[in-house]
């Protein structure tokens, strides 16, 4: 369906007791408001890619050069991930958008998608087929008469003709020989062959096209295929020898189909979608695929004959990406994570940018989110956390699900208020959340916690009796040591045992520090006979490396 | 009756030998004969033994340990019921009876008194809390490189080990296999000169590995267990062997084959520079690591450490390495390589070297498990203590957390904290799953 007829149909259906001639009217208003007033409807399709490619990469490129022209407002429709076995679920629904840009090469859509798509286009839908899209789908006809051109999935002369430009004319040429190969990647001239169509009007006729795979000896039905520009592939930077079709279009039945392939995309730095006139291009050819029209004027950095020319940082906000991801849980897709990750880690070393992070990460642990999403910004949090993540991660303390995810944060971070939050929450603590609440406490070596661990020594429950020995083996202070000394003639059994090794741990800390008196005196304690023969054997190893200085 | 021997001769030897022990200062260098080649001990004069994690590698190490006379197995740990009914299987078909007892719950094997000494093969995030339990009780270890997940658990290891005097031995066992020492003794003896550059080259990483689903806890796993002090996630299965083997490469667990094998040819690189206490002053690098998929450790790995005395150390993933697999190092000299199978050298005379009476001998074992068993007779420190493990695997740790902050590192070696990098200090260490500590 094509926008004017959309147009219409959403007229008519809020008018439908209005009187025909003032429907006519309002059509013809409403056409030039609406059209004017509220942008384009894009639909991105993505959601698995070969191995080679990586939509989580591109899409999000994509999206931000399309809606950078004002035309646009895009969409992702996202498939299961690959080998789910859910494909039946996935129906974009294609009529609702002006263009389809297809960012796709896996699973074969169900029946009824596929027919849905092919009706799309037939009645009038727009599509961009960028870069390795082409390579899906190789046993569906219908699919590649949209594309006119496909390359590898096994395809070969049985897809169609190669399309050669061949003495100033289309050439196709039926030999036989595979479908879809390119030289290593290298920086490229294009040569517009089309100077009258909207796309390629205004453009120079030579532009140098970035670093990029050049997708040579494509294969197809090539039916009402317009060549608008191609590439020559050097044999010495071991192409064809042809002039290869970079950008064309297909119109199929009243649709529109402009085809790119251009803009290989796998990892950062994206050479070949940051150049100029890759983003020219698919920005006008996204407009005519959607329109008929090319409204865009050529930008002042388009590429020259002998110079390329890019623009950088195509990425989305860092709440697109959250957006992306907001429904992740364990054995889904991690690409939405790792372009997160990626976020953080771009801001690593300012400061003020990581704040504004941690901002938002500290919504997503307010709001209900899975627990997966959550445990990830948790992990995040740990490299990032500031004082300002204490208050929520506080909370989470309390939480079973989440105490020990808040405390992988809460341990890494450093800072009285830290261990504040951790003293805060010790007393209403129980079980296990209160073993984990003093083991941070002890790895903070938290001197204010030691009244309250040499309370908990003398714990009805084991769990937590160790936990504090062994967290005040750690603090190592004065009092600490005090509250051992006391311990190891109160307690018995195993946990004696600990409270001896936790008060070597003090010795062994203190000879670190210097002062060697006052080791000497605890391990000369505990070299008496009435100790146990492994904690005499200790002390004893203890005065020694105490007196003779020596290393660990 | 075997108990009380064995508890008998411990004693004994930790009261003549314990402080003797603790004053051994590096190079070790030790003439082999003081050690026992002695063939079999009668049983009730054995090292009683018990074997935690039997999975793969552990299975190996117990085989080993079983066809030895010095040793007696006991007892077999895991939390896969399937791991331990084999390992019961194979140790009481070894001694043709029906003695082994299988625990699921490692505390209760080193509760027990009469076991003198533990072999470990546990994941990389279980290999910590373990040996801090095992050396409270007074156990000798034979335990699985790398060392540990974080280098904060590496120390805490090293120096509980240390503190009671035990005998540990890493499963670094190339250091027991003669063309590495070989190599190690010529590079210290300066037959190539002064060692400017060494290369390290270890594999190269798996991929994503897919998103497996979440499936139901098998019956015989106890899936709690085995994630212990690590994030908890659901149950899946990693790859072909459940959530064994395939841990390798999810860095929950293991850093991948950076530091699968830092334990192997990075000790080895240190040890024939005389390094094996020490560790970088500098570290960048850069790594790959997988965008989707289950598995998420570096695949390609390349980082840069410079020593104090200006020396650079090199470690990459082979593809990415000139020579590919092993140690090089470089002198003013020439270079010596050695990898698995191979030692070569720029000219063929510096393999025909002889190493002279008065120069460095280093420490000689033949078989990594004997020195173990050895040592835990007589006391002495086996060919890979617990400290130098631990700096063994600080280099491949180190090279993990440069190329996750993407950043140059300054770290002080005898700190053992980065310079002036509040947020690298972060990551040299984990929380810990209640109730799980060191």
């Amino acid at each position: 369906m094509s926008r004017r007829s959309k147009v219409i149909n959403r007229v008519l259906e809020a008018n439908r007791l209005a009187l025909w001639f003032c429907t006519v009217v309002l059509v013809v208003l409403c056409f030039g408001l609406v059209a004017s007033a509220e942008p384009m409807k894009a639909l991105i399709i993505n959601g698995q890619m070969n191995a080679s490619h990586d939509w989580n990469v591109s899409s999000p490129a994509l999206k931000q050069m399309l809606e950078q022209t004002g035309l646009f407002k895009v969409d992702f429709a996202t498939s299961p991930p690959k080998g789910s076995g859910n494909m039946e679920g996935f129906e974009p629904n294609f009529a609702a958008y002006d263009v389809v840009v297809l960012d796709y090469d896996g699973e074969y859509w169900s029946e009824q998608t596929k027919s849905a798509f092919v009706e799309y286009v037939e009645n009038g839908g727009g599509v961009v087929v960028y870069h390795s899209a082409d390579n899906a789908f190789p046993d569906w006809k219908e699919f590649n008469e949209i594309i006119g051109l496909g390359g590898w999935g096994g395809r070969d002369e049985k897809a169609g003709p190669y399309i050669r430009w061949r003495d100033g004319k289309i050439v196709r040429d039926m030999s036989a020989g595979r479908g879809g190969s390119h030289p290593p990647q290298h920086v490229y001239q294009v040569i517009v062959r089309d100077k009258e169509h909207p796309i390629t009007k205004d453009l120079p006729e030579r532009w140098m096209h970035d670093r990029d795979e050049l997708y040579s000896e494509l294969r197809g039905p090539a039916e009402n295929l317009t060549v608008l520009a191609t590439a020559y592939a050097d044999p010495n930077k071991r192409g064809t020898g042809e002039h290869e079709p970079v950008l064309f279009t297909v119109n199929y039945g009243k649709g529109r189909v402009f085809h790119t392939v251009f803009g290989h995309a796998k990892r950062p730095p994206l050479l070949s979608m940051e150049c100029v006139g890759f983003i020219v291009t698919l920005q006008r050819g996204a407009e005519w695929a959607a329109s008929g029209n090319v409204t865009q004027k050529v930008p002042g950095d388009f590429p020259t004959a002998t110079e390329v020319s890019r623009r950088k940082g195509y990425k989305l906000s860092l709440d697109e990406l959250l957006a992306e991801v907001k429904n992740y849980d364990f054995g889904q897709s991690r690409l939405g994570l790792t372009a997160v990750s990626d976020f953080v880690r771009g801001a690593y070393g300012k400061p003020a940018e990581l704040k504004e992070i941690e901002k938002s990460f500290l919504e997503v642990l307010r709001s209900d989110a899975t627990y997966a999403y959550k445990q990830f910004i948790c992990r995040e949090l740990s490299v990032i956390g500031t004082e300002q993540s204490v208050p929520v991660l506080a909370e989470m303390l309390a939480v079973p699900e989440f105490s020990d995810m808040a405390r992988y944060a809460l341990e890494r971070m450093s800072g009285e208020a830290v261990d504040e939050a951790l003293r805060a929450a010790l007393p209403g603590a129980k079980g296990k959340i209160k073993v984990g609440i003093i083991n941070s406490l002890g790895e903070h070596r938290d001197s204010k916690a030691v009244s309250a661990m040499s309370e908990l020594i003398y714990d009805s429950n084991d769990t937590i009796a160790s936990a504090a020995v062994s967290a005040l083996g750690k603090v190592a202070d004065q009092r600490a040591i005090e509250a051992l000394a006391k311990a190891k003639d109160k307690t018995t059994g195993k946990l004696k045992l600990l409270v001896l090794d936790a008060y070597l741990r003090c010795a062994d800390r203190l000879v670190a520090q210097g002062d060697k008196a006052k080791a000497l005196a605890i391990y000369r304690e505990l070299s008496g006979q009435d100790q146990p023969k492994l904690i005499r054997i200790a002390a004893m190893r203890g005065m020694v490396n105490a007196s003779s200085g020596t290393k660990k | 009756m075997l108990r009380r021997k064995s508890i008998n001769r411990r004693q004994f030897l930790r009261e003549v030998t314990g402080l003797a022990a603790g004053a051994i200062t590096f190079p070790y260098i030790v003439p082999s004969s003081v050690f026992s080649k002695a063939g079999s001990y009668a049983p009730s004069n054995r090292i009683v033994m018990g074997c935690i994690g039997v999975g793969s590698q552990g299975t190996g190490n117990m085989m080993e340990f079983l066809s030895n006379g010095d040793a007696q197995i006991v007892a077999v740990c895991d939390v896969d019921g399937w791991n331990l009914n084999r390992a019961k299987r194979r140790v009481d078909s070894r001694y043709e009876n029906n003695d082994c007892k299988t625990y699921t719950d490692f505390r209760e094997l080193i509760a027990r008194d009469d076991i003198d000494a533990l072999s470990l093969a546990l994941p990389d995030h279980w290999h910590s809390i373990p040996v801090v339990m095992a050396a409270q009780a007074g156990k000798d270890m034979y335990g699985e490189k790398p060392l540990a997940r974080t280098i904060y658990e590496g120390q805490v290891m090293r120096d509980v080990v240390n503190r009671y005097g035990l005998i540990w031995q890493t499963g670094s066992w190339q250091r027991s296999v003669r063309d590495f020492r070989r190599a190690c003794e010529l590079v210290i003896n300066g037959r190539i000169g002064k060692v400017h550059m060494v290369e390290v080259g270890l594999p190269t990483g798996r991929g994503g590995g897919g998103n497996p689903a979440v499936e139901p806890v098998p019956d015989r796993l106890d899936w709690d267990f085995w994630l212990g002090p690590a994030p908890w996630r659901p149950y899946m299965r990693f790859g072909r062997s459940g959530p064994h083997w395939d841990w390798r490469w999810i860095m929950d667990y293991s850093g991948g084959q950076l530091t699968d094998w830092a334990g192997h040819h990075v000790d080895i690189a240190h040890w024939g520079l005389g390094l094996e206490l020490t560790g970088p002053v500098e570290i960048e690098g850069e790594g790959m690591y997988p965008r989707d998929g289950i598995f998420d450790a570096p695949t390609q790995y390349k980082f840069t450490c410079k020593y104090k005395d200006g020396l650079t150390m090199v470690v990459a993933n082979d593809r990415q390495q000139p020579m590919g697999m092993g140690t090089v190092w470089y002198g003013e000299h020439g270079w010596i390589h050695v990898r698995r199978g191979r030692l070569e050298a720029s000219s063929y005379k510096i393999l025909q070297e002889v190493i002279g009476p008065n120069e460095i001998r280093l420490y000689e074992s033949q078989n990594h498990h004997q020195n173990f068993l050895d040592c835990v007779r007589s006391r002495k420190k086996t060919i890979t203590p617990i400290e130098v493990a631990h700096r063994s695997i600080s280099v491949g740790l180190l090279g993990e957390i440069a190329m996750l902050l993407g950043r140059k590192l300054r770290w002080d070696p005898d700190k053992e904290q980065f310079v002036d990098d509040e947020t690298a200090n972060r990551m040299l260490r984990r929380s810990m799953r209640s109730p799980w500590h060191l």
